[in-house]
């Protein structure tokens, strides 16, 4: 899973939003490191919804402007749990084995 | 108080938008214009440009029919690091012949090609094209691990033949340097589409792709150095070269493990290994310039789709490791 992906399904896993909401949502989570355009945005979650990850849960007109509220099916949640479990599984060795290098590198210096 | 969007990235945007098929619906698509429009009233000059590409890629994908859950999608996806290396190498060489267009008026290629019928100026607005391309490429982000690449395939051959056959030296330069003909811009302008209506670059595992793609490059074009080939290939541009070869890798970096990786790019780099052979004049007679390109052109991209769509098939449906 790329990490937009998984920045915009985290983005949904504890409330649906829109999409504009969304983009600034990815924004804050990432730090400002990742900033989606319109076109990557919408077609990410084209995507997601052919894919059955992310449903449209209404559509309403705010200040007369259209806007679909995204939300995450079951299917979307189950893989953003996987996801994540993976990344854990990863930063956990990450951390393990920087661990013994340091603990290494301080005994040497010593 | 925010600034207003820029008039011209506005214009921009309005025709942008226009690439969208109706069929899209009116709702996403005003979805869309709202969010660009936002952005734009943020962005600098360089940010509302990468902002408008971006909607402009998505609306010609969508109307193309090229969307990334789609088959099709999918193969057009894994096309974008061929035509990042091809456009990296184009805009590499036309660059460096303009260049010498300015500054050595007894150039060679310049009184050999189409150039002496268009005039310098337009010949060399023209061999600025693919640096432009690239450009666009760049703004639209649609490169990212294949500009590595590009820059392998821009590099290494030059070093290869000089380090192989010093004596080609002095023309080594002209093995990659084209001239203007239409049939070679037709094919820059095939690749930059490619590349800029792509979707985001989705290489896997991306420390191996770039490596995945460059080294059977590499690989061909040191066997045809050493093979001599490359005299016979004198006056061809790279392309029907590194066709297959980058096409068949870019197929193997989509694939899931190192393993089957290593093995696609094996099979798949045979094909320029022995092109040089199979059109040799000694050999056989060569082919005409624009079958040997077709003909390998279309079989590099079929057998991308075929690769794809069988990795597709066996993949399960919510694995998202190709998203």
């Amino acid at each position: 899973m790329q990490e937009p992906t998984f920045l915009l399904l985290t983005a949904l896993a504890d409330e649906p939003r829109h999409g504009y909401a969304l983009g600034d949502e990815v924004a804050a989570i990432s730090e400002g490191r990742v900033r989606l355009g319109a076109g990557t945005l919408y077609g990410t979650l084209d995507r997601l919804l052919a894919e059955g990850l992310i449903r449209v849960e209404r559509e309403e007109t705010v200040h007369g402007r259209p806007r679909r509220v995204f939300a995450l099916t079951p299917e979307g949640a189950q893989a953003l749990r996987g996801e994540s479990e993976r990344l854990r599984a990863a930063l956990r060795e990450a951390d393990r084995r920087l661990s013994r290098t340091w603990t290494r590198l301080v005994g040497g210096t010593a | 108080m925010t600034p207003g969007p820029r008039r011209p990235a506005v214009r921009l945007l309005r025709w942008a938008l226009a690439l969208y098929p109706a069929s899209y619906g009116t709702t996403p698509l005003a979805e869309v214009a709202d969010h660009a429009e936002r952005h734009l009233a943020r962005a600098g000059r360089l940010g509302g440009l990468r902002e408008v590409a971006d909607v402009a890629a998505h609306g010609a994908r969508l109307r193309l029919g090229l969307v990334s859950h789609r088959p099709l999608g999918r193969a057009f996806a894994t096309a974008a690091p061929l035509a990042a290396v091809l456009a990296g190498t184009y805009a590499a060489a036309h660059l460096w012949w303009a260049f010498r267009m300015v500054t050595d008026p007894d150039f060679e290629t310049f009184s050999d090609e189409g150039a002496q019928r268009v005039g310098p100026f337009l010949a060399a607005a023209v061999a600025l094209l693919p640096a432009v391309l690239m450009l666009g490429a760049v703004l639209a982000r649609r490169w990212s691990s294949a500009r590595a690449l590009a820059l392998v395939a821009v590099v290494a051959p030059p070093l290869i033949h000089v380090l192989a056959r010093p004596e080609l030296l002095g023309g080594a330069a002209d093995t990659w340097v084209v001239g203007l003909s239409e049939r070679r811009y037709a094919l820059i302008v095939l690749n930059a589409l490619i590349l800029l209506l792509a979707p985001p670059d989705r290489a896997h595992p991306r420390s191996v792709a770039p490596w995945a793609v460059a080294v059977p490059i590499m690989a061909a074009d040191i066997t045809i150095t050493l093979t001599g080939g490359i005299v016979d290939w004198i006056n061809l541009s790279g392309f029907d070269i590194v066709a297959p070869v980058a096409t068949g890798a870019a197929v193997a970096c989509t694939a899931r493990t190192i393993g089957r990786t290593a093995s696609a790019t094996a099979v798949l780099a045979a094909p320029p290994l022995l092109t040089p052979a199979l059109t040799s004049v000694v050999l056989l007679p060569p082919l005409p310039f624009v079958q040997r390109l077709t003909v390998l052109y279309a079989l590099g991209c079929l057998v991308a789709l075929v690769a794809v769509r069988l990795t597709a098939r066996r993949s399960r449906p919510a694995d998202l490791t190709h998203t």
